[in-house]
């Protein structure tokens, strides 16, 4: 579903993505895992379109972001790392925006939004000011934004970054419960939320793929809090 | 086509969400307000004083100059600057829209927001061209033509509601166009009249040359408004450097209208074709406010307007590769 094929990104001379390849096959959950700086957002944009790359290749179910990037963004729900949203809309003009955005129309963007709204537990909050949400509604709203036109791979950047453990409780279960309609990339620095959320890892350290495996394999040797630890050591 | 509808029609009641749009119209409306009292006062005036063209009242002055000066650098300011500083730029780069479609977009948004600006002043024209209205009194062609004051009810209607409301505006809207066809129809084929007969006192067709000469350089400006914004992180930036970008087009006009500088007495010198040839304000007020629509001025706006546009779409391109 998802495919990159040595994938650069140059920010001027420093090399933000080396050589990057991996695939996500169709249904699979992997995590995107790295420290601060490793280059995970950076990928993330590549895919979702907002930076172009140096060099190399991505496809999104067989569009490529480059040669092709309306085709690739419609299959894509990317939700950006922290979350930019307009504070002055209100949640569900907000949605209806980003609906009508995305191509949605008439009865099923109307269908579409009472869904997200309540996938996102967001009921209670259709008419508040985004700008005056806490961090974890405005997670929410980003989520919903990202899954409104029901894509067919979800880009999550740090989805649960800056949220309380009941809201990353949910959080992980909601993106649980995605996994079995949607193609999940998401990236996070908590290894914890890798075991418990994605079949797979991929672990990337200054720029470049360190290794990648089933999450059950990566428990096997060692766990992964010690894989992770060996590789940003190195 | 829906995708373009959405993104129009959020950036247009962005305009009304925040106090810009607001500030924006009211400016405009103390400056048009008091100009029309200034312009009634010259046409009423005994003597030597007194202006030829009522439009050169309310659009050859200096302090109409220096508030449309101002005014499309406060409509273009947030449009990209906003978005960058905010970060919401990831956001609707991601969508699946082209670049160019975002800025086409955005660019009919606030050409739509200046164009309401303007609407306004049209009350000002029964008394600037001392109109007659000779009303014939209802038939069934009038009603049918008055019933097309639904078309903008509705488009209000679809331009703030989200809900249930959405299909009453759009059957309001098309109804209203309906309506407005049919009366046009019945009213030339059936009545043979027209909706209601009007009589200028003097020649109209000046104040409607002035209205096309302040819609071609308007969009001009605003199209260098929305380059320049898209260039800069903060609004407050973007509109200053938008305020300097068109000082170039209207610096000239200010100086000869305010007197300050008195142009030669030969028209070929060079230095004061170069400055007639990019002045908006000496366009609008010795050719447009009179009647005459010179196409060299057209071309100019046309031609800034499609380059301020392109430069916006490269200048998003550019964010890509960096």
């Amino acid at each position: 579903m998802i495919h990159v094929q040595a994938l650069t990104k140059f920010y001027g001379d420093y090399p933000a993505v080396r050589d990057v390849s991996f695939d996500v096959p169709k249904g699979q959950v992997v995590g995107f895992l790295g420290p601060n700086g490793a280059g995970k957002s950076t990928t993330m944009r590549v895919l979702a379109g907002y930076l172009t790359a140096t060099s190399g290749t991505a496809t999104i179910d067989g569009f490529d972001v480059f040669s092709d990037p309306v085709a690739a963004r419609r299959r894509i729900g990317y939700m950006p790392e922290s979350c930019p949203l307009y504070p002055e809309m209100r949640v569900r003009e907000f949605l209806h925006f980003r609906a009508g955005l995305k191509g949605l129309t008439g009865k099923e963007r109307a269908d579409r939004l009472d869904y997200v709204i309540k996938r996102c537990w967001l009921g209670d909050e259709e008419r508040t000011l985004i700008g005056n949400l806490s961090k974890g509604y405005r997670q929410r709203v980003g989520l919903a934004d990202a899954l409104v036109a029901d894509p067919a791979v979800l880009i999550l950047d740090e989805p649960t970054a800056g949220l309380d453990p009941t809201q990353i409780r949910e959080t992980r279960e909601l993106i649980r419960e995605l996994g079995q309609q949607h193609t999940i990339l998401l990236s996070t620095h908590i290894l914890s939320e890798v075991e418990m959320t994605c079949q797979r890892a991929i672990i990337i350290n200054q720029g470049m793929v360190a290794t990648s495996g089933m999450v059950a394999d990566l428990k096997r040797d060692g766990g992964l809090e010690e894989v992770f630890v060996r590789i940003t050591k190195e | 086509m829906r995708t373009s509808l959405s993104l129009i029609r959020r950036e247009f009641a962005a305009y009304f969400l925040g106090p810009l749009g607001y500030v924006a119209l009211a400016l405009f409306l103390l400056g048009g307000g008091v100009l029309f009292r200034f312009t009634v006062d010259l046409l009423t005036a005994e003597g030597a004083k007194g202006i030829e063209y009522p439009m050169q009242g309310l659009v050859g002055n200096v302090g109409f100059w220096l508030v449309f000066w101002v005014i499309p650098p406060l409509l273009t300011m947030r449009l990209f600057a906003e978005e960058r500083a905010t970060g919401t730029l990831e956001m609707l780069l991601t969508a699946p829209i082209q670049d160019s479609r975002v800025v086409i977009c955005k660019y009919l948004a606030c050409l739509l927001f200046y164009i309401l600006l303007w609407l306004p002043t049209l009350l000002f024209l029964p008394v600037l061209l001392d109109l007659h209205f000779a009303w014939p009194g209802w038939s069934i062609g009038r009603a049918l033509v008055a019933g097309s004051l639904a078309i903008p009810v509705g488009l209000v209607i679809l331009t703030f509601s989200i809900g249930s409301w959405r299909p009453i505006g759009s059957t309001l809207f098309f109804a209203g166009l309906a309506s407005w066809v049919a009366g046009i129809v019945y009213l030339r084929l059936v009545e043979k009249s027209v909706f209601c007969p009007i009589t200028p006192g003097i020649d109209p067709m000046p104040a409607a040359a002035a209205y096309v000469g302040l819609f071609g350089s308007g969009a001009m400006f605003l199209a260098l408004g929305l380059w320049v914004s898209s260039l800069v992180k903060n609004p407050i930036v973007a509109a200053l450097v938008a305020l300097a970008v068109n000082l170039a087009f209207i610096l000239g006009g200010l100086l000869v209208l305010g007197g300050f500088y008195v142009p030669p007495a030969d028209t070929g010198d060079a230095g004061f074709r170069v400055m007639s040839f990019l002045s908006v304000p000496l366009h609008v007020s010795q050719d447009f406010a009179r009647g005459i629509i010179d196409t060299r001025h057209l071309l100019l706006y046309g031609s800034v307007t499609l380059a301020g546009l392109f430069l916006t779409v490269r200048s998003l391109e550019r964010r890509r590769w960096q």
